[in-house]
């Protein structure tokens, strides 16, 4: 309940925003103040990046849902390099740049899923060399991202799996696992889910095609110019140089280069772009071998171990700090039995037992029990709220999972079918 | 009441022409998410993110006596929060471009000043963007937002408050 006085306050700040000299010395205050934060954060979108972004986020050819271009053979690319590299300076025209921005930023289209399956060579060691192949989800924000690191045989060495808020990293010949919040918790987790092919499109979209130039290879033509690597990006001065087939505008090649000359190449040979239902199954599910070692870390990357657990009142964890959720006193026809309080090192989690059904919160730190299945999450539902996700624990029980502002909320049901949990989940709410 | 079939056409126009609503209103989106997340690069590229839904979703959009634009301010802000909890929830604030401040002598820190905008609870940091850095009447806020424009004044004043006591704990009063 406001009380009068607060109620004026806010209508003298209005009053005192509106430049009226007369409010009272508070809002004077707080408007200057408020006044100076925002000219801070009113930064200038220039008109030209406005038509970049807007470039960059059209579909390439109206009623094109999927676009493919076909692999070439490897070998056919890396030597397509090589010609590109002989032929271009005699062959080179100029070209209408801005047809070339707006269609190579259009050929990547963000709605779809991007598939690329790439060869790397990097003599330099700036990028792993190998195979690697790529699924990515811009999904609204909630980006989703497979990557596959092979070797020169097509062998997997590392099967790496991204969704908002969980990172697995799966070490194929190892059998190991580490899983954690974010791909921050492995040294090298954040640079390794990084796509060459996603890079260029990220730059494409920021800086803008400066000067395209048209060359003629001995395998078809191609556009060639020159983007900056975004900032964090690999060594300082390095760049990039595209070759962009005419016809289709995706890449085929990309060079990473310093001043000492090309230090890794990216052939492209698959850009494959599907819609979100259109996915074959299991792409963003990473299976892991039944002897799989998983170690889950905490997000500074410490292993995560459990120092005390314990049975806990309403009241006693009503009164605490834990931040927590929960289904109210009665959920699905059972009353609230009993709440037990599990301290990690990296974070708390709270199980609270109703009938059949038991529903667990957690921040940092994913209780044991659903370890297995949230490594795979099964499906994904939206209800006009935060997105469900369904998977099965080791033991085959459906879980439904839903992150809150601040905790995620998991409920546990064997014997209840999906929307029974889906109903339950519906329930969670802070405590 | 006079401006609802206004309204409703314009609501209409933008949502059959995706070009003009990104026109009209990617360079706000992209602001108000610089702020939340820290970062202009970011926020530029999930501002794409925010269109690219429009472009799934606004077809199907019912018309509610709201623009399409509260439908967007509503999915950048959940992206947002999307996004901030993906990075553990921390908020790097990177240097934002020279604002232009009429008296900047008189005002604490600029960088200060946007870091504390950052940490403003989510409602209170859209109320202060819509009203102070969009510069829109209350009555627009409230429609934006979903509340009455009492709440959003509200919402204003607490967001003052927070900011005042957040530079303070950094050692900045502002003049009185």
């Amino acid at each position: 309940m406001l009380s009068a006085d607060e109620r004026r306050a806010a209508e003298q700040l209005a009053l005192a925003l509106d430049g009226d000299p007369g409010a009272a010395d508070e809002a004077r205050e707080l408007a200057l103040l408020l006044s100076g934060a925002a000219g801070a954060a009113r930064i200038d979108i220039p008109g030209e990046e406005v038509e970049r972004a807007l470039a960059g986020t059209r579909l390439p050819r109206p009623g094109t849902e999927r676009t493919r271009r076909r692999a070439r053979p490897l070998a056919a690319a890396a030597v397509a390099v090589a010609v590109v590299a002989a032929l271009a300076l005699p062959l080179l025209r100029s070209s209408p740049t801005v047809d070339v921005q707006a269609r190579a930023a259009g050929a990547i289209d963000r709605r779809a899923v991007i598939h690329v399956v790439s060869r790397i060579t990097s003599p330099t060691g700036v990028l792993p060399s190998g195979g690697l192949t790529t699924w990515i989800d811009h999904g609204g924000g909630r980006e989703r991202v497979r990557l596959t690191r092979t070797d020169d045989h097509g062998i997997p060495l590392v099967d790496v799996l991204s969704t908002p808020g969980r990172y697995l990293r799966y070490q194929v010949r190892t059998r190991t696992a580490v899983t954690g919040p974010s791909c921050r918790v492995v040294a090298s987790g954040c640079a390794e889910l990084l796509d060459p092919v996603e890079l260029y499109r990220q730059a494409l979209l920021r800086n803008g095609i400066g000067n395209a130039r048209k060359v003629t290879t001995g395998d078809g033509q191609v556009y060639r110019f020159a983007l900056p690597l975004p900032g964090s990006v690999g060594r300082p001065g390095i760049h990039q140089v595209v070759s962009l087939d005419a016809e289709t505008f995706l890449p085929r090649t990309i060079e990473w280069r310093d001043s000492t000359g090309t230090v890794a190449v990216i052939s492209v040979a698959l850009v494959e772009q599907l819609a979100p239902d259109a996915l074959p199954a299991g792409v963003f599910r990473l299976p892991l071998a039944a002897d799989t070692h998983v170690r889950q870390v905490d997000a500074s990357g410490a292993e995560v171990r459990l120092l005390d657990h314990g049975r806990i009142t309403l009241a006693a964890l009503r009164s605490s700090s834990i931040t927590t959720a929960w289904l109210g006193e009665v959920a699905g026809g059972w009353r609230l039995q009993r709440i037990d309080v599990f301290k990690y090192t990296a974070g708390i989690a709270v199980r609270y037992r109703y009938g059949d059904a038991t529903v667990w919160t957690y921040d940092q730190v994913v209780p044991p029990v659903l370890r297995a299945g949230h490594l795979s999450p099964v499906k994904i539902l939206e209800d006009g709220r935060s997105p469900v996700h369904f998977y099965q624990t080791d033991g085959g029980g459906a879980v439904a999972e839903r992150d809150l502002r601040d905790v995620t909320v998991a409920v546990v049901a064997p014997a209840l079918t999906k929307i029974d949990v889906l109903q339950l989940i519906s329930r969670a709410r802070p405590l | 009441m006079a401006r609802e079939p206004l309204d409703e056409a314009r609501f209409r126009r933008e949502q059959g022409d995706l070009d003009l609503l990104f026109r009209a209103h990617y360079p706000e989106i992209v602001r108000y998410l610089a702020v939340r997340l820290g970062s202009r690069e970011e926020a530029a590229d999930l501002a794409c993110d925010v269109f690219l839904e429009a472009v799934r979703s606004a077809p199907h959009l019912r018309w509610r006596g709201r623009p399409v634009l509260a439908w967007l301010y509503r999915v950048a802000a959940n992206m947002a929060a999307d996004r901030l909890r993906q990075r553990g929830r921390e908020v790097p604030v990177e240097r934002m471009p020279e604002p232009a401040v009429e008296d900047p002598d008189r005002l604490p820190d600029r960088e200060a000043l946007v870091r504390a905008l950052g940490r403003l609870p989510a409602d209170q940091q859209l109320a202060v963007h819509l009203r102070l850095v969009e510069g829109r009447p209350f009555s627009e806020v409230a429609r934006l937002m979903g509340r009455s424009p009492a709440a959003c004044q509200m919402l204003v004043l607490r967001a003052g408050r927070t900011l005042r006591s957040l530079l303070e704990t950094e050692g900045i009063h502002a003049e009185r």
